[in-house]
């Protein structure tokens, strides 16, 4: 009975999703094919970014609120590509190669800060994505074309210097995605490969059940896979299992000569790097960087993400991550619609996928600490009963 | 001596000190008048000394910081809303008081002088209730998850903001000056108090200097509010109440074995911080002339709370001392550095100063050693 | 820019005051950093110069790659110019095409914008009479190498000069 009740509680929040996403879908009025065609662009836009998460979990730090840091990075090595005008593939390399050394440098601030907080890691690395959020305002909005030399006058405001609101990523935009060009259309068929438009082969499949097509951002997928891989054997390696051990116990990590300090802040400097790379195939599919405003979005939506697909703050798999994209993002494309047909009014359905991100974390974190809590009574009670019998 | 004072004030609330000292200094040389900024900072100080006066009560009991003062200002809308949404029914019963006691000079007074102070009054009467209701549910859910109260916090404060988001747009309202104009329904998203309590406490005993050389304003009626209403925490916290609370703050276990009813305590405090939230937001409120919904009050939770630090509190220790130093720190780097370095670089660098020196202020207090106790 | 420069200037003043050159005072500069990374960690020498070695390497390599995708993924702005120039008439009407792509069709005076990325292109030029039929064709390659911006004479490249590129030299 306890066991039941357990599972139900630990998997009730990606339930009671499933419950509204059936609820809101046929209110929503969407075709089958329109939705799998935005998951499926969501899941390549998101999941990155999500995944980047794992690991500082892994290590017992929980939520890395910090990832915002290593977005940041990303976006100043786009804000170089588009100044110089590198476009395509080596466009996206080029950024993460500028990014990485700013994302390492950040990671290893944060790691240090983290280490000087230890037990409110959470709190503490929200606040410093606030706060390097001003140091990377007064970077962009200052010091870029004054002392940062950008020569690119539709990057900047009139007035000379500083980095415009919106900057269009028309060089990059989608090339990861449509490196391998793959459509799914309706009505039974085979697997082939065909040439259309301009010579450009695309693979296509043929699938029964569906209706209209649907384009795969199918490279997008395969880089997604491999980082799936990477985790897998992450988790496998010394330092993987050094990881898990800190996130176990510190005070027994350390007592096995684990550098217990050491350990975390390479977890969250490997978070902040993956996290900076997330960010820039999140970019890559939108298409457009807010300058001031993509990397706060990031942070928040992908932890609500994470969440919802049942990870938890001390344990989160690969699995939570893709059930969070899909149910996460279920509900952000039909809870505007399903909130106009339902009351008439979309701004309703705006607000409440915005409420629902938030509180969602928040009963994710409630829950949490609700349990370690019990737990730590229950060891109490135990440790004071043990006395009591001496 | 100077090494103690050094050690006890942190280096950074130092460097901040100086720095607007620096700015004071610099201002007059760069064409900015110290008098309207010193104006600006007195302004300023009595609109957000109430909300940061919000942070003692949860500090000294040993919940931390609260990142959930959104929660206590939403309390703080609904009263300041609906005194205007009831204003002339207020007043109607007021008068029919007045009628009905055949005190005719009192009804005239009703209707005239005392018109926007009951409007004001009445926000606050309406106000209070709420935030108790709202901060004993949140001190009961902040028992429940000791240790990660701040994370916590801040996502209460963020959930019920995007929730009151869809009441504020559900909730049937009917007052034309705050109702959208075309659906006749849903609140706009800034409401003018203007002719119901516009200044009430800002205005009341102002001192106004306006000659040729100097202009000086201070807010008289709105620092006698604030000084009150610190007076009113600083007896409390020395009451028996107060003195277990913050027993309970320092050392729970100590706390716990000598009697005290933890939970009760925190719960206590959870609910004046929240109360002193919703008070706090109508005073910011009836000087700046606008009721902010919606998102507005999202991140109001970290002024207060940089703040308070900035005034030499941490994360478990915190006084009317640390607010008063604090808020008139903070509000003064946010007067001066728009107009001394935007008249110096002519870049409006205040929204970023803000945002290192606020945030970086709580990153400070958060990584600071904290004596064991918990 | 301008702040660099001045404080490169006082350097600059200041080797020059002592006849330093500069590439030994950057070389100076390098081993003293390095020195200072090396002070105070308990590994032998040796190993501490492996380490750096590796990392100069790596580092090396990174860069190599930054600036090799600087080269292959530039995108570059390709004007083409159909113009009077150097005593060569403007062709009546000319079909350009850059790798491939959407063909500008110009008539005399015109001027065209098309992009190209990478350090060298194919431009394909369809040069017709009066009646619209096509007269020649001429592909060529053009190494732009990292240039941001390059005008084509279009009258210059149908004369078959080597020399096409305004302003002419």
């Amino acid at each position: 009975m306890r066991k039941i009740f357990d599972i139900i509680a630990n998997n009730a929040v990606p339930a009671v999703f499933i419950i509204i996403s059936a609820f809101a879908i046929p209110l929503s009025g969407y075709s089958a094919s329109y939705l799998v065609q935005e998951l499926l662009t969501r899941i390549g836009r998101n999941s990155f970014l999500i995944l980047s998460l794992l690991i500082p979990i892994m290590a017992g730090m929980g939520l890395n609120f910090g990832m915002v840091l290593g977005a940041m990075a990303g976006q100043i090595g786009l804000l170089f590509i588009c100044d110089w005008g590198i476009v395509g593939i080596p466009g996206m390399v080029l950024a993460c190669l500028i990014g990485t050394p700013i994302a390492i440098v950040l990671g290893i601030f944060c790691g240090h800060v983290l280490n000087r907080a230890k037990g409110r890691e959470m709190v503490t690395s929200y606040i410093l994505g606030f706060f390097i959020n001003g140091v990377y305002q007064m970077t962009v909005l200052y010091l870029m074309g004054w002392i940062i030399p950008i020569t690119n006058p539709t990057l900047l405001l009139s007035r000379g210097y500083g980095v415009r609101n919106a900057v269009s990523l028309l060089g990059i935009r989608g090339i990861l995605d449509n490196l391998i060009p793959t459509i799914i259309t309706g009505t039974q068929g085979t697997a082939q490969f065909v040439n259309i438009n301009g010579g450009k082969s695309f693979i296509m499949m043929q699938l029964p059940f569906l209706e209209g097509s649907i384009r795969i951002p199918l490279a997008t997928l395969i880089v997604i896979a491999l980082f799936c891989i990477f985790i897998v054997w992450f988790r496998k390696t010394k330092l993987g299992q050094d990881m898990r051990a800190i996130g176990q116990s510190q005070s027994v990590a350390d007592s096995a000569g684990i550098p217990v300090n050491r350990t975390r802040i390479i977890a969250i400097v490997i978070s902040t790097v993956l996290a900076c790379y997330g960010q820039i195939i999140y970019l890559q599919n939108m298409g457009t960087l807010n300058t001031y405003n993509s990397h706060d979005q990031a942070g928040m939506f992908s932890i609500a993400a994470l969440l919802i697909g049942g990870a938890s703050v001390s344990k989160a798999t690969i699995a939570n991550v893709f059930a969070g994209v899909i149910l996460f993002h279920l509900m952000f494309i039909v809870a505007p619609v399903a909130g106009k047909n339902l009351i008439g009014d979309a701004q309703i359905g705006e607000y409440f996928r915005v409420f629902v991100s938030y509180g969602i974390i928040a009963i994710a974190l409630v829950l949490h600490a609700w349990r370690r809590n019990r737990e730590r009574e229950a060891a109490r009670r135990s440790l004071r009963g043990n006395k009591g019998d001496e | 001596m100077i090494k103690k004072f050094i050690e006890n004030a942190g280096w950074p609330r130092i460097i901040i000190a100086l720095f607007l000292l620096a700015l004071f200094v610099a201002a007059p040389f760069v064409g900015v008048r110290v008098d309207t900024s010193l104006s600006n900072t007195l302004v300023r100080f009595g609109m957000n000394g109430v909300m940061v006066l919000a942070m003692i009560p949860m500090v000294q009991a040993g919940c931390g910081l609260n990142f959930g003062l959104p929660l206590g200002i939403i309390a703080g809308l609904l009263g300041a809303t609906l005194s205007i949404e009831w204003n002339s029914e207020i007043l109607a019963k007021l008068s029919e008081l007045g009628t009905l006691y055949k005190i005719s000079w009192l009804n005239d007074l009703f209707l005239t002088t005392w018109r926007e102070p009951i409007g004001f009054a009445s926000a606050i009467i309406i106000a209070v209730p709420i935030a108790a209701i709202l901060g004993w549910f949140y001190g009961k859910l902040l028992n429940r998850v000791k240790g990660d109260e701040m994370m916590i916090a801040t996502y209460v404060g963020f959930s019920s903001v995007s929730f009151m988001c869809i009441a504020w747009l559900l909730l049937p309202y009917k007052h034309p000056t705050m109702v959208w104009g075309y659906a006749g329904k849903g609140l706009r998203t800034t409401i003018s108090v203007e002719g119901y309590w516009l200044h009430v406490l800002s205005d009341a005993l102002a001192l106004d200097i306006n000659t040729e050389n100097i202009h000086l304003y201070v807010p008289t009626g709105m620092l006698i509010f604030f000084a009150f209403v610190a007076l009113i925490v600083w007896i409390f916290m020395k009451t028996k109440t107060g003195t277990a609370m913050t027993a309970v703050g320092s050392n729970p276990e100590f706390a716990r074995a000598s009697g005290v009813n933890v939970d009760r305590m925190r719960t206590i405090a959870v609910m004046m911080s929240t109360i002193l939230g919703a008070v706090g937001i109508i005073v910011y409120e009836q000087s700046f002339g606008f009721i902010q919904l919606y998102m507005g009050p999202f991140y109001m939770a970290l002024p207060a709370v940089a703040s308070i630090l900035l005034g030499g509190a941490s994360v478990n220790k915190a006084g009317i001392l640390n607010v008063i130093v604090g808020t008139f720190l903070f509000q003064g780097i946010l007067t001066m550095t728009p107009s001394v370095i935007n008249s110096y670089l002519q870049t409006d660098m205040s929204e970023v100063i803000r945002l290192i020196v606020s945030n970086g202020m709580i990153l400070y207090a958060l990584t600071r050693k904290v004596r064991a106790g918990r | 820019m301008t702040m660099f420069n001045e404080y490169w200037e006082i350097v600059r003043t200041f080797l020059d005051a002592y006849g330093v050159s500069y590439e030994l005072a950057g070389l100076i500069v390098l081993v003293l950093i390095w020195l200072l990374l090396f002070l105070g960690r308990g590994l032998s020498f040796f190993r501490f110069l492996m380490r750096w070695y590796q990392r100069l390497i790596i580092v090396t390599g990174l860069v190599a790659l930054g600036f090799w995708l600087f080269y292959v993924g530039r995108e570059h702005q390709i004007l083409l110019d159909n113009k009077n120039v150097n005593g060569l008439k403007a062709l009546e009407q000319v079909n350009v095409s850059i790798n491939g792509g959407e063909s500008a069709e110009l008539m005399p005076g015109d001027r065209d914008m098309r992009k190209a990325v990478g350090p060298e292109f194919e431009v394909k030029a369809e040069i017709l009479d009066d009646n619209g039929e096509v007269v020649s064709t001429i592909t060529k390659t053009v190494k732009i190498g990292c240039v941001k911006n390059m005008t084509i004479s279009l009258p210059a490249l149908a004369a078959g000069s080597e020399d096409f590129t305004l302003p002419l030299k």
